[in-house]
């Protein structure tokens, strides 16, 4: 057998047994040192037996009787019985070893189940006897450099990596295979480089030059196109989950993620170190000097689906986002699987509960909140000539942003401020509903100011329409006039349960004081600092207004200069209002926490001039509530008012810099919304004021959580953060990329190998933990790893020029009966590797075969054609409209993906549905597949251009039927092929004689019969194994 | 188990034999001796394949101590990765008919009733019922809301039902309830996930799957997880709630159609005829033997075999669906009428595939979700359209698999992905239009019936208003341990290697088998 049998792998069966046949690496070290009595080794020998029989119950997730086997202190600790489990040195007074030797059936272990072997409890034995040396799992441990093995058959190498193989190979006394023919060689090379087959020059020029690096000249060609970022990117973005909709029910369109697309290809194409690839998709936001294109690269952790359904509490799914962030990162970057962390320490590996969240507070503080409109973004200029501008206006618009809500919360924070407890407060819902009518008027004002289509805006219309009239009717009703009074308690106002769901509340409160040079309204959580981590619904203040009511009940309204805003989300609101209503509006004083309150948030009045009251006066502030959060009223629960004398708010009204920089935000943000952009969901961490901290949830659930707040952390079996650096994105990314750091590089070479050899050196790609496949080829992997790390500096293109010059990778893939029964998944590599096509190459090999492919690259998604009624999603309204044009024959990285319903014949080739990061596809081979190819439209097309382009090539029928072969299986058809082929073609001539059929699809000069069997021929060429393989 | 369901394939109808096929695969076989190592479909992990002689494992009544020890192993031969594996113990149940009613049909207004609730109809919902509760939808202070149908006893068992299932009504006695479904999860996708995957996350391999990846299916000409929709839309949670999740995509449910294409890319394309598409099939077999003589690689072979059986399919496929084939009477009797996506053309379908030997067949009747926001979903018009939408062919379904004798080895499930509040919701702390109910994950109504199951009586129990249960609860993690226990399984042994751990449909929360259900 050449694989090693896996822990994991439970043998049900003699059978299983009886055929083992051990040559894989583990197994086969394990004989080695059974012969020669060397001492146990720990990853080898003694934890498969515990991973297969013990750590089920005795684990991460449970520990019976108080016993378990992941870390060594809690091995060598005392279970309930009283007894020590392993007793280091002394088998005979280990509680391990009596209970697996027991023959009392209910103490004897593994409980119920099958007593270990006698060769199992030996090993045991010796391990103990030995000290129960416990010792890292093998990936957890940095590669070590590795000589270059001495081979006999030295002539055969190309590449320094060819020694491990063949050294292998000689081991098993197997020979290499011979080198692959010309045709065979580059098919391979170019689909597993540029995702397409060789076109006709291609293999012309290939087959001409006889020169020694012929093949290398190809290699380099291909790597230097552009198609090559096209074909790569498809693996990354099955691990960032890319996808142009928001998944969950509602499955909304994301409009704007194509630029990230785009990066991704460009940044293939440009060859982009992968350490610098991916610390700018980890982090691009934070790093110093961060360029536009840094910022869009970020959006590979904004990929997460977001839950748009009606009444999903947004903190739940912000929270799965962030936790889908921390996995993914550790899984596409490590190998590590740490998902199943989140309610319990890791079942088979050491890493323990508390350090998954240590993990995640890394990715909770960054801005998203699963809010319909994807905030933060980025706007993104349709046209890239426009970048620089959009991006400077950005960043200024940032940075003058920054200083106001700074300066504010500084004078906020440092001013003098006296309370104004309330005396009475209530909610009146028809002033609320006047006030919302009211608005929608204001909307329909400036409706023409949108860019709507006619439809949208009609439909607008008559949504403004409608709120008035209705609005107003329940406004005169007299339960909406009823006030509901509210409780004041301490002087703070606390919303009743019947509050209703728009509501203006009233705030009065006795003034004592007798000037006052602002006014601050805060509302606050109920639950006072324990929002901080279980966070309430939001709320959101429409508008502020304040009366300071005479002695003799007289009341003067109040006119604010400016409201102060406490967060950067209240100053855009407010602007973006300026800039819809006039600046008066921007002053409306609304201020708001959406979607979830945690902390207090305030907003500041700044009278005109400092407000003079008589004794005896009282303060009356209004409060407009009309909006929901969460799909619930966005009610304001608890509030207080205080009031300032401080001489700092006066200074501010005066201050010129303060207003131009409030202007020039409105000019900017004017300015940056004429650029025809989109907008891309981009990661930003939460301001200071805001920085959310992370706790242990209790089994996982969000809404019990433990302990104390969490330092940001990796797990402890992995090498430590740089001392001294942040504890942020920036830091954990660059980490990732120190020389000391186990599997960063192993991850990434094997992903590379397994996309060139169809299976990895590690085959569970995506996990390199301790229930995980061990390596094929152990040294080659630590070899390679340490190779594109310190040697190539992390260069994918050299990387991958190396792999495909290999002799290796040159070897024909024809197997003998010998090779297929010694190594049936050539894990060894004695033979070249044969795969299937992948869902995109089998579409784009169709289309460039046939001369339809459009070779226009990036911009939004398209949509080839796809049956009806494939997409009739609930609340959903986007349609699939077929493509017409180029954009119908664009390659499949282009096709629009949609998450609740993925583009049918990429899933039936199993292509990722892009709902979670996926590190490996698993092909199958199944009828559907064949229908695919048979006769989905896209393929029927590509069959009758094919058949035209065969009918133009040559006069000849068997002329005709080579060009045809030439282009789908890139090498001339055998004797064979081409009298089947041919045999078929004379057959349809006679079929179609008939007249029976009717020409359809693709093509508008139909040439008849020759055409139509042609068209046959064309797609029995696509079905074939050669066509579907590489 | 019997065979005797499987509908004699239409033989020589392809140029393409299953029996050369069949000879150059032993051929391939014996050539690599008897020992033959395969790709599991799997975790990756190279293991051993067995041959035919897995039936030995089939083994009725074994006792729970070997069923505990021994791990199941469900590698194929690749040529047929949906080929027949025994169950771990004797079966109750073959097949699965799952009808799924998006959007959570309101127990309160069809099995549940409560006249204490009715009494208090309108008054002021408790503060106890709000207290620590997080809803969708309702906010403030709800009335309290009682069934807007009568209710009265039918059968032997004596069941509860409100006026609104006349038909249904005539086979309580058939049906098993369970009152006291229990789930975390108050929003429609995530509940969905939930219940057709077992986590409410992304990602997860469906029931449908696993069960196909545990059993494998009959018929090899037609899909083993069939899916049919009706009710305008899809359900919420998408196509995720057939998906295979980390199975390999084979598992996957497919979706079928009444309108064009029962399945997709199942025609051959207008210019093609079938004496055509043979000859084309003819002379792709030819050459990719003589592709596979040369190269040697068995996943020729295997594609030799996915074009063989896709031939069958196209015929199989169509003919199962087609419901013309039906007697008049029949399709009377389940009010179907052919060539629309109603609710019960698919009941109809789902009877001739289950016939043709499908493993899993799953039933979306959309439009449960009864706000009040909308006539169309309101308890008191839309909720009784969709009541007459799925009544009769239900009851049809019930009585038509029971005189085919083939109730008894069919498992029917009917319910949706949580309840409905006994208050009447308040949006927005207003009064709504129309008469309608938030989600309640709390407590909700499912019924099974058929094989294993026992039948006329009720498990568990709610309180007076239908809000908490008060006796034997049950997680969907339970129904599902349940249900794989009447499939055959003990639910910790169907599992599949994914990330480290040893998936299974039940998660790692605890589970348990309803024994109180199984006759």
């Amino acid at each position: 057998m050449l694989d090693a049998p896996s822990p994991s792998r439970r043998q049900r069966s003699v059978v299983v047994l009886v055929a083992v046949v051990l040559i894989g690496t583990a197994m086969g070290a394990w004989f080695a040192r059974k012969m020669s009595h060397a001492p146990i080794s720990f990853s080898s020998d003694i934890q498969p037996i515990l991973n297969q029989n013990c750590v089920q119950c005795h684990g991460g997730v449970r520990q019976k009787n108080g016993v378990s086997f992941i870390f060594r202190e809690e091995a060598l600790g005392t279970g309930k019985s009283g007894r020590r489990t392993i007793v280091p040195g002394h088998p005979d007074e280990s509680e391990l070893i009596r209970r697996v030797t027991s023959s009392d059936p209910d103490a004897r272990m593994p409980y119920h189940s099958p007593p270990l072997t006698a060769q199992q409890i030996k090993l045991l034995r010796q391990w103990i006897q030995e000290g129960a040396k416990w010792e890292d799992h093998w990936a957890f441990v940095a590669p070590k450099p590795q000589p270059l093995p001495a081979v006999k058959r030295s002539d055969w190498v190309r590449q320094p990596l060819d020694r491990f193989i063949l050294a292998r190979l000689e081991k098993e006394r197997l020979a290499p295979s011979p080198e692959a023919d010309k045709s065979e060689l580059l098919r391979r090379a170019s689909f597993d480089l540029t995702g397409l087959p060789p076109t006709l020059e291609e293999q012309a020029s290939f087959l001409a030059d006889s020169s020694p690096n012929a093949y290398e000249k190809q290699v380099d060609r291909m790597l230097a196109s552009p198609r090559y970022g096209e074909r790569w990117a498809a693996l990354w973005l099955d691990l960032a989950r890319y996808a142009d909709t928001k998944g969950y029910e509602a499955d909304r369109e994301r409009p704007g993620v194509w630029p990230y697309r785009d990066w991704v290809i460009q940044a293939f194409n440009r060859n982009v170190a992968y350490d610098k690839f991916v610390i700018t998709q980890i982090a691009g936001d934070l790093l110093p000097g961060a360029t536009f294109e840094d910022q869009i690269a970020t959006s590979f952790h904004r990929q997460t689906p977001n839950n748009d359904e009606g009444g999903t509490d947004d903190e739940e799914f912000r929270l799965i986002a962030a936790m889908d962030r921390s996995a993914t990162t550790w899984s596409v970057l490590n190998g590590l699987t740490i998902n199943c962390v989140q309610c319990h320490s890791h079942p088979y590996d050491p890493i323990r509960h508390v350090e998954y969240y240590k993990s995640l507070a890394f990715f909770n503080t960054s801005r998203d909140a699963d809010l319909p409109e994807d905030t933060p973004v980025l706007r993104v200029p349709k046209d890239k000539k426009r970048y620089e501008e959009a991006w400077s206006l950005q960043q200024e618009i940032a940075k003058l942003s920054d200083a106001t809500v700074n300066l504010g919360r500084q004078l906020e924070s440092q001013a003098k401020w006296m309370p104004w407890p309330i005396s009475t407060a209530s909610a009146n819902e028809a002033l609320a509903l006047e006030w919302e009518a009211a608005n929608s008027e204001r909307e329909l004002a400036v409706l023409d100011k949108d860019k709507l289509s006619p439809k949208e805006k009609k439909d607008q219309r008559k949504y403004l329409l409608s709120t008035i009239t209705e609005d107003r009717k329940r406004s005169r009703s007299q339960v909406a006039n009823a006030s509901i009074p509210f409780q004041v308690q301490d002087g703070e106002m606390r919303a009743a349960a019947n509050t209703p769901g728009k509501s203006v509340y009233e705030l009065v409160a006795t003034a004592d004081v007798q000037t006052i040079t602002a006014l601050r309204i805060e509302v606050l959580p109920t639950s006072g600092e324990a929002a901080r981590h279980n966070p309430e619904d939001g709320f959101i203040v429409d508008q502020v207004e304040a009366w300071a009511i005479q002695p003799n009940g007289h009341p003067d309204k109040i006119r604010f200069r400016y409201f102060v805003p406490d967060s950067e989300d209240d100053l855009r609101s407010a602007i973006a209002r300026a800039i819809r209503f006039g600046s008066r509006s921007g002053l409306a004083g609304g201020f708001a926490a959406n979607p979830n309150l945690f902390r207090t948030h305030w907003t500041i009045g700044l009278p005109d001039n400092p407000l003079k009251l008589t004794p005896g006066s009282r303060i009356k502030v209004r409060l407009t509530q009309t909006q929901n959060v969460n799909d619930k009223p966005a009610h304001v629960r608890r509030a207080r008012l205080s009031a300032s004398s401080d001489s700092c708010w006066s200074e501010l009204i005066r201050d010129q810099e303060y207003r131009s920089n409030l202007m020039r935000l409105s000019t900017l943000t004017q300015q940056l919304k004429k650029i025809p952009s989109v907008e891309t969901p981009v990661m930003a961490e939460q301001p200071d004021y805001e920085k959310r901290e992370t706790m242990e949830f209790e089994r996982g659930n969000f809404l019990t959580k433990i302990g104390p707040a969490l330092t940001p952390d990796v797990p402890g079996l992995l090498p430590r953060l740089p001392a001294n650096a942040p504890r942020n994105r920036w830091t954990l990314a660059k980490w990732f990329f120190s020389p000391e750091q186990p599997l960063t590089a192993r991850t990434a070479v094997n992903r590379y190998w397994e996309q060139l050899f169809g299976t990895g050196i590690v085959e569970t790609l995506e996990n390199f933990g301790s229930m995980g496949e061990r390596p094929s080829h152990p040294e080659l992997l630590d070899w390679l790893a340490l190779h594109f790390e310190n040697d190539l500096h992390w260069d994918m293109k050299a990387l991958l020029r190396e792999l495909v010059t290999s002799a290796t990778y040159r070897q024909s893939a024809k197997s003998t009966p010998t090779l297929t029964e010694r190594d049936p998944r050539n894990r060894l590599l004695a033979r070249g590797p044969q795969q299937r096509l992948s869902a995109e190459m089998v579409r784009d090999q169709a289309l460039i075969a046939s001369g339809l492919l459009s070779d226009t690259m990036g911009g939004p998604p398209v949509m080839p054609p796809q049956p009806e009624g494939v997409w009739n999603s609930v609340y959903n309204d986007s349609k699939w409209v077929d493509a017409k044009g180029p954009n119908r024959y664009r390659r499949a990285i282009y096709t629009y993906i949609k998450r609740t319903s993925g583009y049918p014949s990429f899933l039936i080739f199993d292509a990722s549905d892009h709902d979670v990061s996926l590190a490996r596809r698993i092909p199958t081979n199944t009828p559907l597949q064949a229908l695919v190819t048979m006769n989905d439209p896209v393929y029927q097309e590509a069959s009758e251009a094919l058949a035209d382009r065969m009918l133009k090539a040559a006069d000849k029928t068997d002329d005709r039927l080579r060009y045809g072969a030439r282009m789908v299986l890139s090498r001339n058809p055998t004797d064979y092929e081409q009298a089947k082929l041919r045999e078929l073609f004379e057959k349809a001539l006679v079929e179609l004689g008939a007249g029976m059929v009717k020409r359809a699809a693709y093509g508008k000069a139909t040439s008849g019969n020759q055409q139509r069997a042609m068209t046959a021929v064309a797609s029995v060429l696509f079905n074939l194994d050669a066509a579907l393989t590489r | 188990m019997s065979n005797s369901k499987v509908r004699p394939k239409d033989q020589g109808a392809g140029e393409v034999s299953t029996e050369t096929c069949r000879e150059l695969r032993m051929a391939a076989l014996q050539a690599q001796t008897r020992r033959h190592f395969l790709r599991t479909l799997g975790g990756g992990l190279g293991t051993i394949f067995v041959g035919t002689s897995l039936a030995q494992y089939a083994t009725p009544g074994k006792d729970s101590t070997h069923s505990e020890s021994s791990a199941l192993d469900f590698t194929r031969d690749p040529s047929s990765p949906l080929s027949e594996l025994p169950p771990q113990f004797a079966a109750k149940v073959r097949r699965v008919i799952y009808l799924h009613m998006a959007g959570a049909p309101s127990q309160l207004e069809l099995f549940e009733h409560k006249p204490d609730l009715r009494r208090l109809d309108g008054q002021d919902c408790p503060a106890s019922f709000l207290a620590g509760k997080r809803f969708a939808f309702i906010s403030g202070v709800p009335k309290l809301l009682g069934s807007q149908y009568p209710f009265h006893q039918v059968g032997q068992s004596g069941h509860w039902i409100s006026d609104r299932l006349p038909h249904l009504e005539q086979h309580l006695d058939d049906i098993c309830f369970i009152k006291s479904m229990r789930t975390d999860q108050f929003n429609h996708a995530p509940a969905q996930l939930l219940v057709h995957t077992g986590n409410a996350r992304l990602g997860y391999a469906s029931f449908g799957s696993w069960v196909l990846y545990g059993l494998g299916t009959e018929n090899q000409n037609l899909p083993g997880f069939i899916v049919l929709l009706s009710g305008g839309k899809s359900p919420d949670g998408g196509k995720q709630l057939w998906s295979s999740g980390f199975l390999p995509s084979v598992y996957q449910g497919v979706q079928c159609r009444s309108h064009g294409e029962p399945v997709l890319y199942l025609d051959n394309p207008p210019e093609t005829s079938r004496s055509l598409r043979r000859d084309m099939l003819g002379a792709i077999d030819q050459i990719n033997r003589q592709t596979y003589a040369a190269f040697g690689n068995p996943e020729t072979i295997t594609r030799i075999a996915q074009y063989e059986m896709a031939f069958r399919m196209q015929m199989d496929a169509t003919d199962a669906m087609d419901i013309h084939k039906e007697p008049d009477s029949v399709r009377a009797m389940y009010g179907s009428k052919p060539g629309e996506s109603s609710f019960a053309n698919n009941c109809l379908v789902a009877r001739r595939l289950a016939e043709r030997g499908v493993r899993f067949i799953q039933l979306y009747h959309w439009g449960w979700d009864s706000h009040g926001a909308d006539a169309k979903e309101a308890l008191n018009l839309g909720f009784a359209d969709r009541c007459r939408e799925v009544d009769q062919p239900t009851a049809a379904l019930l009585a038509d698999l029971k005189e085919r004798g083939m109730l008894e080895d069919t498992l029917i499930v009917w319910g949706g992905e949580f309840g409905r509040t006994p208050m009447r919701e308040n949006r927005n702390g207003q009064e709504m239009k129309y008469v309608g109910r938030d989600h309640n994950p709390g407590a909700f109504t499912i019924w099974l019936a058929g094989g294993g199951v026992k039948a006329g009586i009720t498990h568990g129990q709610t309180d007076e208003m239908g809000y908490e249960i008060v006796k034997d609860p049950v997680e969907i993690r339970d129904l599902h341990a349940t249900m794989l226990y009447l499939l055959g399984f003990d639910h910790h042994k169907l599992n599949y290697s994914f990330q480290g751990l040893e998936q299974k449909l039940t998660s790692v929360k605890p589970a348990r088998v309803v024994a109180e259900i199984l006759a």
